[in-house]
């Protein structure tokens, strides 16, 4: 059993295969070199003046360009009618083409997103409730990795579909906190706290100045917004900063934070409030 | 040789001995330093209120205090002298008048301003091993430029001394003689001015660090204003000596923007 198929073996490789076989080896080996080198010089060219988002698209259409190329060459060299096999491939493309709609479609969104360029590898970008930084834009997919350190795969159709906020586009960025105040509470006073608290904290910038605004009269407080400018890499220094500031200088200031009081009654709900007498204080004569 | 009094100084070099706790106070920065046989220990620390200035010195009979986070550097046992630097700040300053300046058609004025410095801490020999760089005076970030494109820098509030009598000596500034010469029709309104700090040096002087000078020629605002830095110490003081280089190559001319008028910086 094993003797006749290996007998068959030798007979397949008759000296003028197994030379087909080594150049079709060599062919394959060179093709990979030659690719690699390209990619490299590629990458070394465009170093200066293309983006990394660029940077990887020609890489990786060097890289598939070239594996196409190779795969016809090798199939010359096996004997394989190449215009047959094209014009086989055209029909199979169209099968392939009805059968992958989607696909399609988030290959040419991609190409649309790439053109467009809305977002650069390693920009924060929020779509929905998802948030992360690029890691790579891709022709059918964009990947994305959280900031609790999940990899997260969009297809392009769905981020050319829908709103995407590109978080790092621009260098600063304003972060709006919201404030209610006690309706006691002196608006000029609060106005100069709120600016003294800005520019005491070296991330919050200067200029642009801090925006207070009054926004409304609430039901227990009166509302400000309070919006304050930042390089976009110092948001969590800001964040974890200036809240804390405000809260310990509102305190030194005795200015109150109104918020919502919960009462607990235990039992029937149709009891009467609890009332607590205390003695009028003599007035003095 | 500039000749100095025979008290130590705050940027004077100290020999430091081994398994000893040192301190130095730049008024608004206390640094700590620490030898043991190889390694040398840094922490720094700000108080609430500024302090006398102080060189380097034992700290005796007292352990470091816990709150102290000291970081460590491997330098070596040939290493044994610490000398604290003053440098500019790695980021260019915008620097706003306490009260708005306007400066006449044809008009110049020279100001002088004080640009809290760095301390260096440099250990020696052989070469100076910079252990760090510690900000005398932590500045607020501030933006030059439109909100989608421009410059992250540091902000400073100046008077805009007139004459050198009226600046305070502090240990921890280094004074920028600035000379505005107004070339354009128009009166100058100098709101705010960015000071490429990164192309200046360092000079220290018997009694005040300095810069180099700055010329700064105005001549309208649809043209750039022409920033000249100037060549060596600056003429105000006497006995200057460079203590440190500039960050960045000294160029001739810097065409730079660098007066502002654009209000909409503090729109939304």
């Amino acid at each position: 059993m094993f003797e006749s198929i290996w007998a068959e073996i030798v007979g397949f490789f008759t000296p003028e295969r197994f030379r087909t076989l080594v150049v079709i080896l060599i062919v394959i080996v060179a093709g990979i070199v030659i690719i690699k080198i390209l990619n490299t010089l590629t990458s070394r060219v465009t170093r200066r003046y293309l983006s990394q988002q660029y940077k990887m698209l020609i890489r990786k259409a060097i890289r598939y360009a070239g594996a196409v190329i190779l795969l016809f060459i090798v199939l010359h060299l096996l004997g394989v009618k190449i215009t047959a096999l094209l014009g086989a491939a055209g029909i199979v493309g169209i099968a392939i083409g009805f059968a992958s709609q989607t696909s399609m479609s988030n290959l040419i969104s991609g190409l649309f997103m790439i053109s467009e360029k809305p977002f650069e590898i390693g920009d924060v970008i929020k779509m929905e409730t998802t948030v992360g930084i690029v890691l790579s834009i891709d022709l059918l997919s964009v990947k994305i990795r959280t900031f609790d350190n999940q990899y997260i795969r969009i297809p392009n159709e769905k981020l050319l579909g829908s709103e995407l906020t590109t978080i790092t586009r621009f260098p600063i960025r304003r972060m709006d906190i919201n404030l209610g105040v006690a309706y006691k509470t002196d608006i000029n006073h609060l106005k100069s706290v709120l600016q003294e608290i800005a520019a005491a904290n070296p991330f919050c910038l200067d200029e642009p100045e801090p925006l207070i605004v009054f926004t409304k009269f609430g039901d227990s407080a009166l509302e400000f917004l309070f919006g304050v400018w930042f390089y976009k890499t110092d948001f969590l220094n800001l964040k974890n900063s200036i809240m804390q500031e405000i809260k310990e200088r509102f305190d030194r200031e005795g200015i109150e934070i109104p918020f919502p009081h919960l009462s607990l009654y235990s039992g029937s709900v149709t009891d009467p409030m609890p009332i607590r007498i205390v003695k009028k204080p003599r007035s003095t004569p | 040789m500039v000749k100095r009094n025979s008290k130590p100084e705050i940027w004077d070099s100290s020999t430091v001995k081994s398994e000893t706790l040192y301190q130095a106070s730049f008024s608004t920065l206390t640094v700590w330093l620490k030898r043991s046989r190889e390694d040398w220990y840094l922490a720094s620390q700000r108080p609430d209120k500024e302090t006398d200035p102080a060189p380097l010195s034992e700290v005796k009979g007292r352990k470091p205090r816990q709150d102290l986070n000291f970081s460590r550097w491997v330098v070596g046992q040939d290493v044994s002298t610490v000398q604290f630097v003053p440098a500019m700040p790695d980021r260019s300053i915008v620097v706003r008048p306490a009260v708005p300046l306007k400066v006449p058609a044809g008009k110049d004025a020279l100001f002088f301003m004080s640009i809290p410095v760095w301390v260096r801490v440099m250990a020696q020999p052989p070469n100076g091993i910079i252990l760090c760089e510690l900000p005398s005076l932590i500045l607020s970030n501030t933006w030059f430029g439109e909100p989608t494109s421009g410059e992250l820098c540091y902000a400073l509030r100046t008077r805009a001394m007139r004459s050198l009598e009226e600046i305070e000596k502090r240990p921890y500034t280094a004074i920028c003689p600035v000379s505005i010469r107004n070339r354009a029709p128009k009166e100058l309104n100098f709101e705010r001015l960015c000071v490429r700090v990164e192309y200046l040096h360092v000079y220290r002087g018997r009694q005040r660090l300095w810069t180099n000078e700055l010329e700064m020629r105005y001549q309208g605002d649809e043209h750039s204003s022409q920033v000249t830095i100037g060549k060596g110490a600056p003429k105000f003081a006497e006995d200057l000596e460079k203590v440190c280089e500039a960050r960045e190559p000294v160029e001739k001319t810097l065409l730079k923007q660098s007066f502002s008028f654009l209000r909409s910086l503090t729109g939304f």
